[in-house]
């Protein structure tokens, strides 16, 4: 080490300090040009569809969804389009795409919220009625539109939030605050972080927008009691699987999808109602294929499409021509009048306010 | 020679290059971010989180959490460490192969491994039912919980560095002091513990950063009340979406880690000069 010190004399010192600099600075003006060439290059092909450019990417939720949708979109509309292909990526959320993240994707899902959210924040494209065949035939519900009031994202399956229940260990609940029954103390899982579970709360206690202290006012009272608040939509599946829930606030397909593998849970909407689980497709604004996108989002809206989605997964279809069995509709989220029973958050409403809630709801927890 | 070492100082400086590029850049951006919000300078994000409660909780949470991990992987890892060290040298590789194959697997994983263990229905549980009988052992969602696995996640860590430096010691030391008359605990505590704090400290340090920075743990095994520093800076950037509150949580936790490191460090070499 001291040979090394002394050495280096300081010329030597200063040249090749002159060269770290000089290396840095090209490091960093490589990435800061390469962002804007790509930024660039999008304004300007954004105008026309390139037929030329025959590969979509279309970010998903992963798992059993992406089977489904690799069997019932990716591979029907590669057919039905020859030359195309279509390319799954992983889940991409908001704040990544805020950040560039989203520079290879054409196509992203993502749930209501969040693509509104990042409509809002200008990541997407409006989408024009003229290039959806399936347009008119769509429920209200399944229209996210921004707060300029234009579409921005087709939501392609509804689900129900409401709570899931072991039959064997509790009865049936029928109200929201059967959560908070001392039977089932330690035995419960909410959401993190979750706003389903906030309005929910807000319905059982009376709480309005403005005055949400009797929401924070329960949550303190429940969290002693609750086991977990989970942070993906898979984690009860391991929580009723090992015994450690009784009851948790979920959502219908998974829920289903866990009793048809023959595990003793059972799905209720309470009396206060459920929320409205929407998931959607949005284009980028920086798509360069912005025809094909919206060409794919339309696919999914089709009764063949949604009606897979129905069957493998227990989704709601959002367009209303889709024909189920007698015994699927009675599961899934099916017809005019069980959308409309289900409570719809106006997220352009609900965003503003976002981070207060989840900042009173994060000190109303961490205990 | 000259040529050599004028060889290894380009490569040195290309190494700092590369620091610079992708550690040092992306350091000052989280600076940068979590002071300058719509367009102004401010401290707020600072403020508010040493003015709020709920922040100033969290982080002392994590702090004990940290420590308290810390420890309990020092006590393990240097029993470990010294049961492997003393084994005949041949030997060793088996073992010190079997500390660090965990790490082989991904930590979520090993995680989920822990949930099936302490579950309430889990193998753990059962024991201690047929022990003491009646009362149900919830261990998982609890601190404990997080506790028990930060430490298994840090454990090869400590164990490694403390195996290196018992390795190193001379064994003519140990002989020495036996001849003079020393019992094996006056030699243990005298020559050898003295001998083997810079792996001590090192071992230490690493595992302090990892647990404070944990992430994975207190999501998959925590219970509701179990948020760390790492997980408030991941719901503000991701679920919240306030990226200046997220960089301010996290360049504050780096600042605890760093401070804690810097102690750390003074007390390694002060080990150093001491041998």
């Amino acid at each position: 080490m001291k040979a090394f010190n002394s050495k280096r004399n300081n010329k030597k010192g200063i040249s090749l300090l002159s060269l770290l600099l000089a290396s840095v600075l090209t490091v960093l003006a490589g990435c800061s040009s390469a962002g804007e060439s790509t930024q660039d290059s999008g304004g300007q092909e954004s105008g026309g569809g390139q037929p030329a450019a025959s590969e979509i990417v279309v970010s998903t939720f992963g798992g059993k969804y992406d089977e489904v949708f690799t069997v019932y979109v990716k591979e029907p509309f590669e057919k039905a389009n020859p030359g195309v292909t279509v390319k799954l990526a992983p889940y991409t959320g908001v704040a990544k795409l805020a950040q560039g993240g989203g520079a290879s994707i054409d196509v992203v899902s993502l749930d209501d919220f969040d693509l509104i959210e990042a409509a809002n924040r200008g990541l997407l494209a409006p989408l024009s009625k003229d290039a959806f065949s399936s347009w008119d035939k769509l429920y209200p519900q399944a229209f996210l539109n921004g707060t300029d009031g234009q579409t921005y994202g087709l939501v392609n399956v509804f689900g129900a939030w409401g709570i899931a229940y072991n039959p064997e260990k509790v009865d049936k609940p029928e109200s929201w605050n059967d959560l908070w029954k001392p039977e089932v103390k330690g035995k419960v899982a909410l959401m993190s972080q979750w706003i389903p579970d906030i309005l929910l709360t807000a319905k059982a206690t009376g709480a309005t927008y403005d005055n949400m202290e009797p929401v924070w006012e329960a949550y303190r009272k429940i969290t002693p009691s609750v086991a977990q608040y989970y942070s993906s939509f898979s984690a009860p599946e391991s929580l009723f699987g090992t015994g450690e829930v009784v009851m948790a606030a979920w959502f219908d397909g998974r829920a289903y999808a866990l009793k048809s593998a023959s595990k003793p849970v059972d799905f209720t909407i309470p009396k206060e109602g459920g929320v409205l689980i929407r998931s959607g497709m949005g284009v980028l604004k920086d798509s360069k294929n912005k025809e094909l996108a919206q060409k794919l989002i339309d696919f999914c809206m089709t009764p063949e499409v949604q009606k897979g989605f129905a069957q493998e997964l227990y989704y709601g279809p959002t367009n209303t021509t889709v024909e189920l069995d007698q015994e699927l509709q009675q599961i899934v989220v099916y017809g005019q009048e069980k959308v409309e029973a289900l409570i719809t958050p106006d997220w352009n409403e609900i965003l503003p306010k976002r981070e207060e809630w989840l900042t009173k709801w994060t000190e109303a927890t961490a205990q | 020679m000259g040529k050599m070492m004028r060889f290894y100082s380009i490569l040195g400086w290309l190494a700092v290059a590369y620091m610079a590029a992708l550690f040092l850049y992306p350091l000052l951006k989280v600076v940068y971010t979590s002071v300058w919000v719509n367009g102004g300078f401010t401290l707020g994000n600072y403020v508010k989180i040493f003015s709020t409660d709920l922040y100033s909780k969290v982080l002392l949470k994590t702090l004990w959490v940290s420590v308290l991990s810390t420890l309990i992987a020092l006590f393990i890892g240097y029993t470990l460490a010294y049961f492997i060290a003393t084994r005949p040298a041949h030997k060793q590789g088996f073992w010190l192969m079997l500390i660090i194959s965990p790490m082989f697997m991904s930590l979520t994983i090993r995680l989920f491994g822990w949930m099936i263990l302490l579950s309430k229905e889990g193998p753990l549980a059962r024991v201690w039912e047929g022990a003491f009988g009646g009362g149900e052992l919830s261990l998982l969602f609890s601190q404990t919980a997080v506790v028990i696995g930060i430490v298994h996640f840090v454990l090869p860590f400590v164990v490694l560095n403390i195996y290196t430096s018992l390795n190193r010691l001379e064994p003519s030391l140990l002989e020495a002091s036996t001849m003079l008359g020393a019992s094996r605990l006056r030699t243990f505590w005298q020559i050898t513990f003295p001998l083997s704090l810079p792996g001590v400290f090192a071992g230490s340090s690493i595992a302090f950063a990892l647990a404070a920075s944990t992430f994975l743990v207190p999501i998959m095994v925590g219970g509701p009340a179990d948020t760390l520093l790492a997980n408030m800076a991941y719901n503000s950037i991701v679920t919240i979406g306030n990226l200046g509150m997220g960089a301010a949580l996290s360049f504050v936790l780096l600042v605890i880690i760093v401070a804690v490191l810097l102690v750390m460090g003074r007390l390694e070499r002060r080990g150093h000069i001491a041998s």
